[in-house]
């Protein structure tokens, strides 16, 4: 029998460090996130409104118009150099305005996905892994709430809780878990089937540690880009309902809102209801093209070696 | 033959049923086998013949249902393997048997590295309730598991073991991450190790070499291993008994040398003229395929395919029988009257 040379000759593994490939691997993600001129629209839009959000107060020109406070001495006056975006029927600086409810929106944004994630994500793992009756309870469960418009049932959830900031979050919340649910356990599905699923299971790992430390994290980049595309929507969804009032509540700075106080006074003072309508507009781009990115860095990193 | 040593793992009559749609199917039909310690035995036969259903029963991985355990017994170290629950597999699985699976492209988790799964597996195998684990207890138990999985990647040969540690297993060849696999499996060090055709996915070349570091590993550590395979070759070269399997049942069981120098059962001779030879000249092969395991034929399973039946081969199944020379032929030609003549 021949013996083994000590030298095994393994194709692959040559001089080059770690460190090395694994900053080249970022490298590259930051190339194919690059490519698409687009993408890398979103991702400035979205630090942009971030950073934004973040540093509101020393940006906004005048921070404490984002109170309820009047100024009956500058109402309704149109876009200049002083007031940007104009000023409105109060007599509160606009661009001041928008930049304070960008923190509203992100901060809707962030807590209801997470709410979403934190609800979804679990019960679709439980779901695709385990099978059986738990599967059809919890699937059949998202259906019925997918069946529902997650505006519709904003709205009534809205409608019966106080309208505040947290109620509306908590309400579109409500509706936005099923389609994490319905994305997780399609992947676990899929993964499910993997050999080394198998394979851990070989070693003793239990059912648990298989499903939330062996499948979860391959689920994760999916989850990443779902919310990033999501991220846009929820603030839409947010913005209309602050538009019907039943988000939050004057004087909070919240765009839908201002939007439903500006409509009064279009088409005259149109700048009142455009600018904010903007904000949204420029918000909900952004991150729907960086998810659309994303989805480009992800996706190819999986079929590198299909 | 030497004299009889210690069983490790024992498989008695063991017959496994999985229920479909079209009926049942008799897919494991009475098979019985011995892993003594520090043994090598080879299962050999062709695709579909229950070889993987065997193998993974021995580990619980068969889902039941649809699988049925209708008879028989697996006993490890004299534990009876059937019927435990999940935690007590848990405790086995890893640690008193290991397996190597087949695919080394899909047998790993893209995910993490290389070092996340050897320290995963040697830190929580057989653990429960890893939420409790204090920090302390678990920053020992990575360094602890770190020194553990740069040992056995040294074992196996791998080059350079702390860098591989912190490489995903998409950046390593078929045959690196094969390796990986049975260090995986080797990291506690098993009692038995079963390996699920490891290397058939590799070209040749690539498999000589890790066969032959898994048979110096298994020798080194005296561990015990169940090889499936479909190669005589590597059967022959890599155990110290074979059992050759078809349709379901071992139909001939011999040491490995005794085997390759003379088959008896028509089966395994069939198998052997199967393998292509060198100078250009295909193997005569067997005609016809494994029997339809829904129904099984009456008599001899191999009856369809066998090219020295007889009348009453299809009438009476045989049984595997030890013949004076101490082997084992499941075939009516080595009834009583024929054994004489061998004796």
């Amino acid at each position: 029998m021949k013996v083994a040379e000590n030298n095994s000759p393994v194709a692959n593994i040559d001089g080059i460090s770690i460190k090395k490939t694994r900053s080249e691997e970022t490298k590259r993600a930051w190339h194919r996130m690059k490519r698409s001129k687009l993408s890398l629209v979103g991702l400035t839009i979205v630090v942009i409104i971030i950073l934004t959000a973040i540093f509101a107060p020393w940006i906004a020109p005048y921070p404490d118009h984002a109170s309820g406070k009047i100024f009956f001495d500058k109402m309704n006056q149109p876009p200049s150099l002083e007031h940007i975006f104009g000023t409105d029927e109060v007599g509160r600086d606009i661009f001041s305005r928008i930049i304070f409810g960008a923190r509203i929106s992100l901060v809707l944004g962030f807590t209801v996905l997470s709410i979403a994630i934190v609800i979804g994500v679990p019960l679709g793992l439980i779901a695709g892994f385990w099978g059986g009756r738990v599967s059809t309870i919890i699937m059949r469960t998202t259906d019925i709430f997918l069946a529902i418009p997650s505006l519709v049932l904003a709205l009534a959830v809205a409608a019966i809780m106080e309208a505040t900031l947290m109620n509306i979050m908590i309400a579109i919340s409500f509706g936005w878990w099923p389609w994490f649910t319905r994305l997780v356990q399609g992947e676990v599905l899929s993964l499910k089937g993997e050999q080394f699923v198998l394979a851990s299971e070989g070693l003793g790992a239990s059912k648990w540690r298989i499903a939330f430390t062996e499948i979860l994290p391959n689920c994760v980049s999916t989850i990443i880009v779902k919310a990033t595309l999501d991220m846009g929507f929820v603030i839409l969804t947010g913005a209309s309902l602050g538009f019907l009032g039943l988000g939050a509540q004057p004087p909070i700075p919240e765009w839908g809102t201002m939007i439903a106080e500006g409509r009064v006074y279009l088409p005259e003072m149109w700048w009142q209801a455009t600018f904010p309508g903007l904000a949204i507009l420029v918000t909900v781009l952004g991150f729907n093209l960086l998810g659309d990115g994303l989805r480009d860095v992800f996706d190819v990193q999986v079929d590198k070696e299909g | 033959m030497s004299v009889k040593s210690e069983a490790l793992l024992e498989i008695k009559g063991l017959k496994v049923n999985f229920k479909s749609f079209e009926g049942t199917a008799q897919v494991i039909n009475g098979v019985s086998l011995k892993v003594n310690k520090g043994e090598v035995i080879s299962l050999v036969g062709e695709s579909g013949c229950g070889k993987s259903v065997t193998v993974r029963s021995i580990l619980g991985l068969v889902p039941t249902p649809p699988a049925q355990f209708t008879n028989g017994d697996i006993t490890f170290e004299g534990q009876s393997l059937l019927g435990l629950s999940e935690k007590e597999w848990q405790k086995i699985r890893g640690k008193g048997i290991s397996m190597i699976f087949q695919d080394p492209m899909t047998a790993l988790n893209p995910v993490f590295t290389i070092g996340q799964h050897l320290i995963d597996v040697y830190m929580w195998q057989g653990k429960r309730n890893t939420l409790f684990t204090s920090m302390k207890e678990k920053r020992e138990l990575r360094k602890k598991g770190r020194a553990r999985a740069i040992e056995i990647l040294e074992k196996m040969r791998i080059p350079d073991p702390e860098g591989i540690l912190e490489r995903y297993p998409i950046e390593l060849s078929g045959g690196m991450r094969q390796r990986i696999i049975i260090a995986l499996a080797l990291i506690h060090t098993p009692k038995l190790l079963i390996a699920d055709e490891p290397g058939t996915a590799l070209d040749v070349s690539v498999q000589d070499q890790i066969l032959i570091e898994l048979k110096r590993l298994v020798e080194m550590e005296g561990i015990s291993m169940i090889f499936i395979t479909h190669n005589l070759g590597v059967a022959r070269m890599i155990s110290d008994r074979v059992y050759v399997m078809y349709a379901g049942e071992v139909v001939e069981e011999a040491t490995t040398q005794s085997l390759f120098s003379q088959s008896y059962h028509p089966y395994t001779q069939g198998l052997l003229s199967s393998i292509p030879k060198l100078n250009g000249q295909m193997g005569d092969g067997i005609d016809g395929r494994i029997p339809d395991f829904l129904n099984p034929p009456q008599g001899c399973r191999f009856y369809d395919r066998c090219s020295e039946r007889m009348d009453h081969c299809s009438l009476t199944p045989p049984k595997l029988q030890t013949l004076s020379d101490g082997r084992k032929v499941s075939c009516h030609l080595f009834a009583e009257e024929v054994v004489g003549i061998h004796g």
